[in-house]
């Protein structure tokens, strides 16, 4: 179990925050070539909290949310997901087919693809920065691999409690990085999580620490 | 409802169960949770209208922190000395479960949603205490909704038919 002891330090996680924002920064130029809208992504928090509160992160609404996760394997493991109610997550149709606001009503085949799409081209360009500014060393790179995006719609308690049931077996706190979107100079109802598992955080925390030595 | 696990709401109103946690309630009192691969367990002692549910995390406390109501094994005794405490009898009550649902495929390889419902269900039937209804499994969340004035347990599912359990 992780305890106080092992968690990180302040200047861990700003060093963190610095990598977040560089994948943050590469998201918002992908997504801006895909969507060919102003976009800009950024980190809201990256935040070690019980893993009690976890669930909680996205709100305790008792609508639905659509959420777009990629499991990661390499070096970390955990979770890349986009986030997104229904109005929000049928824009992205509405942005990429020229559609006036609001044509996309259900999601359909179309609309969930556009969404999966959109995830995978953001989630890529998220990892690929994480990978090149996490490096050991100038010549070797993080292994970062996503899986292909998956979509589900239900409550986002339910998804989150599951994404951290995982963790609960192995340790008290977790970690995460929320980042939220702007298109078009507007804040939207999206969110990209990025949740490293248990045995990934003990590694960031090896890997932190050399960072600082 | 001012046990120390319940979630700080007086009589005959509503409360919100979080991860971990247990409230107690009688008549006209409801009680609600969301589930994911966490498991929800209800016991109800229909003579006294007096009933409690758990949000369960895990099956087993040993090497984890936390409070009664996370584990199956710590649980189901503090879901039982609460009840007593209200007034309800343990020779009365019945038991019904929901959730542990598998929602990612890590879920699934580790399998945490049955091994919850697993040890929930030998700790309930090792008391001598019958499990009336389940709701389990799947991949998908539950609002679980428990009516202490009839013992009736309502699940909301996203996109799909409410049921009464």
């Amino acid at each position: 179990m992780n305890s106080s002891a092992n968690l990180l330090t302040k200047p861990q996680l700003k060093h963190l925050e610095n990598i977040f924002h560089h994948g943050a920064a590469n998201a918002s130029d992908a997504m801006g070539k895909w969507l060919t809208v102003p976009t800009l992504i950024s980190t809201e928090a990256i935040k070690l909290i019980p893993i009690d509160e976890a669930p909680e992160i996205l709100g305790t609404s008792d609508e639905a949310v659509c959420f777009c996760s990629m499991e990661m394997t390499g070096v970390f493991t955990g979770i890349l997901a986009l986030v997104f109610d229904d109005e929000c997550g049928l824009s992205i149709t509405d942005m990429l087919f020229n559609y006036s606001k609001g044509t996309s009503k259900e999601w359909g085949e179309v609309e969930r693809s556009a969404a999966l799409e959109t995830t995978n081209i953001i989630g890529c360009a998220y990892l690929n920065s994480l990978s090149i500014h996490l490096r050991y060393s100038e010549d070797q790179l993080i292994e970062l691999i996503p899986s292909p995006p998956s979509f589900q719609r239900d409550y986002s308690e339910s998804i989150l409690q599951s994404v951290f049931m995982e963790q609960a077996l192995e340790t008290d706190y977790v970690l995460f990085a929320k980042s939220r979107f702007e298109i078009f100079e507007e804040s939207v109802n999206w969110t990209l999580l990025f949740i490293p598992d248990a045995p990934s955080f003990a590694r960031l925390h090896e890997l932190l620490s050399e960072l600082d030595g | 409802m001012t046990d120390q696990y319940s979630t700080g709401y007086s009589k005959k109103t509503t409360a919100s169960v979080r991860m971990g946690e247990i409230a107690v309630g009688e008549e006209n009192d409801l009680i609600k949770t969301l589930l994911g691969s966490c498991v929800g367990l209800t016991l109800y002692d229909s003579a006294n209208r007096i009933g409690a549910l758990a949000h369960i995390v895990l099956p087993d406390s040993t090497e984890h922190d936390g409070p009664p109501g996370k584990f199956a094994d710590t649980a189901i005794p503090e879901i039982l000395r609460l009840i007593e405490k209200r007034g309800g009898t343990i020779k009365k009550l019945s038991a019904k479960i929901a959730g542990g649902a598998n929602m990612f495929k890590s879920n699934a390889t580790s399998g945490i949603g049955e091994r919850n419902i697993e040890a929930i269900e030998k700790q309930i039937t090792a008391r001598g205490i019958p499990i009336v209804a389940k709701h389990c499994g799947g991949n998908f969340g539950r609002r679980m909704t428990f009516f202490l004035g009839t013992g009736n347990v309502r699940i909301n599912i996203v996109d799909q038919e409410t049921v009464e359990i």
